[in-house]
């Protein structure tokens, strides 16, 4: 089979090859295919070239599904700049007004469950000074869509009757993350609705420079 | 990325099938050989030193019947071989060739193993690894038959493709002095490929225990 047409090799020549080949192998391997492909740098070659950039994680990301059993309606009222916040009778206290302070409070991160009873609303809130920054996600458990206001109330020494209070967002949704920072010092949180005929539960994960209430 | 990976699209396509569809088959069969580079890499090493026209249409004969029957038997029978495994066996099949073209095993046992034979034996395991990939996807049984005569149709024609290909490259090369000049360099590069997917495979077989 054409063995005339090769150049022959010694056994030291084809030993020294072999292992050659090997170690080449190897290197690109560790050097190149290991960062990129398994997301692992023993010799830290992945960051220096960069192919460490290109190791995607395939773990399967979580989903949600819309679930509109148990009465959840399946269209919303259009949310209009109208509905948010306070009344336009209710001021704005002046302590909204007030410097930030130098330090915030501690960062730290929680994880909370709340249960919005069957066509009820409910409030879950944290303290935070001004221009405070903190994470945070929320969805319910199985998919339900709830109305959210997310909004927050200014610190006051002595607050009156109708409190005001800055809506940041309104929607309608199973789910939302984001990052916010506190535009006055006080409370801030969400009122979630549940307009379904079942109880939907609700996990709020935080991270960031504030303190729960039963601190 | 697997080199025996069948991509996004063509995995969306496998999972919703429903009956006969012999032509998406084929061309599934026939894309998974020419993307293949393990495949191509050990279609190199074989053909290397193959020089007449009836020599590459028995080794593609004996390729052939290896893999046609493990893919038809592993599929029809529902045997599953870990693709890891399977495709580490074919990256060590590159290595096996490489070293067979530089004449290693002749040096070494004093004769070259039967070619014919250890072709057929890579194509047995090429046809499980088919298998393999092919039953990760959940399969009408209606129509089963003739998709796997499709799909292997379609390996046929891959394989026939890529060989053009690469024949027609070494046809080219092998008019210059170089060819014979750089064959062992060329070998050992598709030795030190082989190993290169070997701990591919088996990172990726280790990996995939837990």
């Amino acid at each position: 089979m054409g063995a005339n047409q090769k150049t022959v090799m010694t056994k030291a020549q084809l030993i020294k090859s072999s292992i050659l080949s090997l170690i080449i192998g190897l290197l690109v391997f560790v050097v190149a295919v290991l960062p990129a492909e398994f997301g692992r740098d023993p010799l830290g070659t992945g960051k220096l070239f960069g192919f460490d950039k290109l190791y995607i994680d395939d773990a399967p990301e979580e989903t949600i599904e819309v679930n509109t059993e148990n009465g959840g309606p399946k269209t919303f009222k259009k949310l209009k700049l109208e509905k948010l916040g306070s009344p336009p009778s209710v001021p704005k206290p002046v302590e909204a007004n007030n410097p930030p302070p130098s330090e915030q409070f501690e960062e730290r991160s929680d994880t909370i469950k709340v249960v919005v009873p069957a066509r009820r609303g409910i409030e879950y809130k944290f303290k935070a000074l001004k221009h405070a920054s903190v994470k945070y996600e929320w969805a319910t458990d199985d998919g339900k869509i709830v109305y959210v206001d997310f909004h927050g109330e200014v610190y006051q020494e002595n607050p009156p009757e109708n409190v005001f209070y800055e809506s940041y967002t309104l929607a309608y949704s199973n789910n939302m993350a984001g990052t916010f920072t506190t535009p006055f010092e006080g409370k801030h949180g969400w009122y979630f609705r549940n307009e379904t005929n079942e109880p939907v539960d609700v996990t709020i994960r935080l991270k960031g420079q504030y303190k729960t209430f039963d601190q | 990325m697997f080199a025996h990976g069948v991509d996004d699209a063509t995995q969306s396509f496998l999972s919703s099938n429903k009956g006969v569809a012999f032509g998406p088959f084929l061309y599934i069969g026939a894309k998974h050989m020419i993307t293949g580079y393990d495949h191509l890499l050990f279609l190199v090493g074989v053909i290397f030193f193959l020089y007449h026209t009836k020599q590459i249409l028995i080794y593609v004969s004996f390729f052939t019947l290896g893999h046609s029957l493990t893919l038809l038997l592993g599929v029809m029978a529902d045997i599953n071989v870990n693709a890891y495994l399977i495709d580490a066996i074919i990256a060590l099949s590159i290595v096996y060739k490489g070293f067979d073209n530089l004449g290693g095993f002749e040096k070494f046992l004093g004769k070259q193993p039967n070619t014919k034979i250890a072709v057929l034996i890579f194509g047995l395991f090429h046809g499980f690894g088919l298998a393999t990939k092919l039953q990760e996807f959940e399969f009408d049984q209606e129509g089963l038959f003739l998709n796997l005569l499709g799909f292997n149709l379609g390996v046929e024609i891959g394989q026939f493709l890529a060989l053009g290909l690469v024949l027609l490259i070494l046809a080219v090369w092998r008019q210059y002095e170089s060819y014979l000049k750089f064959s062992n360099v060329t070998n050992i590069a598709l030795m030190a490929a082989g190993f290169l997917l070997l701990s591919f495979q088996l990172t990726g077989y280790f990996i995939n225990q837990n």
